[in-house]
């Protein structure tokens, strides 16, 4: 029954929490932008997400044991988020990176592919389940 | 642990802490020519400090090492502090609170620098606002999933 | 209309042929080979023209074909390489849109043979 849901959809479950964790921190950063000494983080989960789908049709690492690290496809749902500071912040005097209309342009982006990996999969589950009513 | 909730705290730490930065600078405002106060001398001005505290409930998840989510970090006003610098000495005889030199100790408050830094936390306040609106608004809408 | 949809379904089955002129007009002509496509059907009985297991399953491989392009514009809007959310969310509808209607062209055809079965010889 897990092929069902196809890898599409697990990679849009996937983007949907990485969004959700990628907002958390853009309010983070949005939230310490006087804080001296606060450095604004950054975070990159694109890259991961399209090397676990297997985008480039480069074939991944099979993986014979739960220790051994999920290299390629198959590893959607265990996507990790690289969360780093962010080097192109320019340093106030009191040590504060955070430039706040970076943020404030990253906020609306996050928000409107969050908006758009739900409608996405919002979509695939409606059409799944249309078949299976058959549509009557 | 990463949920909506996490951002909604973080958010409105940060709108409590500008909205303290607010009042301070407000009592600067208010208090650019008070020369007596109940410790004695002129008013000094206060300022707050702000420091980032990771966001989480329990001693247990701040130690908990391979939790990205330690990275979420709130924002607190630890410490509302007076300035040190001197007081503004005028010549004013007459004055009641004049010293024996005949000068009056008046607070050493730049108007120009409290009007921008009251913009400056309005703005931050309005960030923080926005971040909250955008974090409201994408939970609403995953709860049209399925529907 | 050319194409396949449900109205021309419906006189598919009941004429075996697709309405336009006597040309046996394919389902997919955007994407298929066009020289095999251009066999037409001139007044009649020709060798060429396509059963209706062939159109069907050709309209299955449309579907199908549609189904894949939308997830892999889905996959490139979710892991960044594009950020033209219009298009995706066009492909994805297309997808959507084509299932519809084959879920429905499906429930004619077994209404139909439903009905036919009933009858009484």
């Amino acid at each position: 029954m897990s092929q069902l849901f196809d890898k599409t959809t697990s990679a849009l479950g996937t983007a949907l929490n990485m969004r959700l964790l990628k907002q958390n921190m853009i309010s983070s950063n949005i939230a310490n932008a006087e804080t001296p000494g606060y450095h604004a983080k950054k975070m990159d989960f694109e890259e991961a997400l399209g090397r676990a789908l297997d985008i480039d049709g480069l074939r991944g690492m099979s993986t014979s044991s739960g220790d051994h690290f999920a290299v390629g496809a198959g590893s959607v749902s265990k996507v990790r988020a690289d969360i780093y500071e962010n080097p192109e912040g320019a340093i106030n005097n009191d040590g504060n990176t955070v430039d706040l209309e970076r943020e404030m342009s990253s906020l609306t982006e996050n928000s409107i592919m969050y908006k758009a990996a739900l409608q996405l999969i919002n979509k695939k589950l409606a059409a799944i389940r249309y078949a299976a009513t058959e549509g009557r | 642990m990463s949920d909506f909730v996490t951002g909604f705290r973080i958010s409105s730490s940060g709108m409590a802490a500008q909205r303290m930065r607010m009042n301070t600078i407000s009592s600067n405002l208010a208090n650019i020519n008070t020369t007596r106060t109940p410790e004695g001398g002129p008013y000094r001005r206060k300022d707050v400090i702000l420091e980032s505290m990771p966001d989480s409930r329990n001693f247990g998840e701040i130690l908990g090492v391979n939790s990205p989510r330690a990275d979420m970090q709130r924002v607190q006003v630890t410490d509302v502090v007076s300035d040190r610098k001197a007081p503004l000495l005028k010549y004013e005889p007459d004055h009641p609170d004049a010293n024996a030199d005949g000068y009056v100790a008046y607070p050493n408050i730049n108007m120009m620098e409290e009007m921008t830094n009251m913009i400056q936390a309005t703005r931050s306040y309005e960030a923080n606002v926005q971040a909250l609106q955008a974090s409201k608004d994408m939970a609403l809408s995953s709860l049209e999933i399925g529907r | 209309m050319d194409g396949f949809t449900v109205s021309n379904a419906n006189r598919f089955l009941e004429t075996g042929r697709l309405p336009g002129d006597q040309q046996s007009i394919p389902i997919n002509s955007s994407q298929s080979d066009t020289s095999s496509k251009l066999g037409t059907t001139v007044g009649g009985a020709d060798a060429t023209q396509k059963s209706f297991a062939d159109t069907l399953s050709d309209a299955i491989q449309s579907v199908n074909s549609m189904q894949q392009a939308s997830d892999k514009a889905i996959q490139n809007l979710a892991t960044g390489r594009t950020d033209n959310i219009a298009e995706v969310m066009v492909a994805a509808d297309k997808a959507d849109i084509a299932l519809k209607l084959m879920v429905q062209v499906r429930n004619k055809i077994i209404d139909a043979y439903q009905d036919i079965m009933k009858m009484q010889v």
